[in-house]
């Protein structure tokens, strides 16, 4: 009876319905149209001492050469509670890349949100025939204003489905029926303050608890937020005042992996978790 | 599951933090102390040593200079490391089985590189599985080459196997745009090789396809000013990461071909 409802539910719809009924709900739910394009929530941070680019290639080209085409990308860019703040088109010749200045679309907002890019060619045969869906997981660079050298990181966590320019994107991300913990493989007692970036990419709203541990694992602070669908936050933690080791990210969604921005005395590391 | 490895630079000090704890919770794990060994090649055999011993739950930062005195110079060997519960013998005929349970994501350590006023680092490993592929192949597109206005970046290629082998491979760098392979560069096998690409290409393409039809790895691309101030770390995604779900492999396989088929030489 398991193996005939597990099968009965190996679709799109059934995906949706495993969530509900929380019977081995899938990471990432499959786009209910077969042409939808998807994208990861990629952390943007533009400031007085931050700046923010991506590296937005013709991906359709590079992973199905034989029907190389122009790409038109719908880039989305949201606001640290989820909300749109500007969309736009962007046109990439094949075999190519844009970088684009998050500062330069973001209408005077400032501070820190996300952001998503769908090309165009969802319903490409070769997709069609591998049943696979085009994924934007790109590399994010971020440099302090005075720097030369940007620092990049990769996408991490597929969050957007969309079926096409100016539809409404379905946030993918699966969630468990109770907490998760995520242990970042790493220490942070070599810098002196460090930063956690996490988006929501889930369709509801997520309470989040990040817990700091010095090197025997006790608990030294802690922070609980709640963000909604598609938003982030950005949580410091002095690492010297507290003699923190390790950091845990606590919540529902499925692998729930922060971006790390590591700050010392000359520099700052970023890296995904 | 899983390797790591120590990055060799000229100029730099490479570093690898590892961790002695799953990154999500396991059902019936037990914590255990760990020990943590480093690997080399002698082209026979695989070198071991045992570094140090990792408590449960802890982690552990090791340093070029924490080496053991008899390890080979960057040039000579690649240095990879691994954590298993007991001690192994200074020889191997093939790489040991590291004793981490499989993990999603992977089991990693913190991998990186220091200066003398920086310091860069990523989160990865190179997956067991992949020590096991009969010879290989690799097409990495890399569209953050920073080269020029006294920047250079350096590929760091990454190639573990299971027995000791010392072989070669050739990467091509290429334009997409014109298909025309730039440059070529030798890699070796059980090595962390170093390219410098400001050398090779001195003015890459928008994005650069890197592809070898006679060896994989992983890609790593350090970027830096001269006096390594300032470094930046990043390694390429596989492929088959620009589709999700379906028949991801099917696709990755096409797109090698179909690149391998249209770079031409540059002198052709």
């Amino acid at each position: 009876m398991r193996s005939l409802l597990s099968a009965w539910l190996d679709n799109p719809l059934g995906d949706r319905v495993r969530h509900l009924l929380g019977h081995n709900p899938p990471r990432v739910s499959r786009p209910m149209r077969k042409a939808s394009v998807v994208s990861d929530i990629f952390p943007w941070r533009v400031d007085d001492t931050w700046e923010t680019r991506f590296e937005l290639m013709n991906v359709p080209s590079f992973l199905m050469p034989e029907t190389a085409g122009p790409d038109r990308v719908e880039f989305q860019i949201f606001d640290s509670g989820g909300r749109l703040v500007h969309a736009f088109l962007k046109d990439v010749a094949p075999f190519t890349r844009v970088q684009i200045d998050l500062a330069e679309h973001l209408s005077g907002h400032c501070g820190y949100g996300g952001f998503a890019c769908f090309h165009a060619g969802g319903g490409a045969p070769g997709l069609k025939a591998a049943a696979s869906h085009l994924c934007e997981r790109g590399y994010v660079g971020f440099k302090r204003r005075h720097d030369k050298v940007w620092s990049y990181v990769h996408g991490n966590q597929a969050a957007l489905a969309s079926p096409g320019w100016r539809g409404v994107p379905e946030l993918i991300h699966g969630w468990a029926a109770g907490d998760q913990v995520y242990r970042p493989q790493l220490s942070f007692d070599d810098c002196l303050a460090a930063e956690i970036f996490l988006t929501n990419p889930t369709a509801r709203r997520q309470a989040m608890t990040l817990n700091a541990l010095d090197a025997a694992r006790n608990p030294v602070a802690r922070r609980r937020a709640e963000i909604p669908p598609g938003g982030s936050i950005l949580v410091d933690f002095d690492i010297r005042a507290y003699d923190i080791r390790y950091v845990e990210c606590v919540g529902r969604p499925n692998m729930w992996r922060p971006v790390v921005f590591k700050h010392y005395e000359t520099h700052f590391d970023v890296l995904h978790s | 599951m899983n390797f790591y490895f120590m990055l060799r630079v000229p100029g730099l000090r490479g570093f690898v933090d590892l961790a002695n704890f799953p990154p999500v919770a396991l059902a019936g794990y037990q914590p255990t102390e760990a020990v943590a060994h480093v690997l080399w090649s002698d082209g026979k055999a695989w070198q071991v040593r045992d570094l140090a011993s990792l408590p449960a739950g802890g982690s552990l930062r090791v340093r070029e200079a924490d080496l053991p005195a008899d390890c080979p110079d960057p040039d000579e060997a690649g240095v990879f490391l691994c954590m298993t519960q007991s001690r192994l013998p200074r020889s191997l005929d093939a790489l040991p089985q590291p004793d981490q349970p499989p993990t999603v994501p992977a089991w990693r350590a913190n991998i990186g590189l220091a200066s003398a006023s920086t310091s860069v680092s990523y989160v990865g490993e190179y997956p067991a599985a992949m020590t096991r592929i009969p010879k290989g192949s690799l097409v990495s597109f890399s569209p953050f080459l920073q080269v020029g206005d006294d920047i250079d970046t350096k590929l760091l290629l990454v190639n573990l196997r299971h027995a000791p082998d010392q072989g070669t491979g050739t990467v091509s760098f290429a334009d997409p745009v014109t298909r025309q392979v730039q440059a070529e560069a030798r890699v070796r096998q059980n090595h962390v090789s170093v390219i410098s690409l400001a050398d090779l290409l001195p003015a890459p393409p928008g994005v650069c396809v890197s592809c070898s039809r006679d060896i994989a790895g992983i890609p790593l691309y350090l970027s830096h000013d001269p006096e390594g101030r300032e470094l930046s770390l990043e390694h390429t995604h596989p492929p088959l990461e620009m589709a999700l779900f379906g028949d991801r492999p099917k696709m990755q396989q096409n797109l090698k071909r179909w690149w391998f088929g249209r770079l031409v030489d540059a002198d052709a």
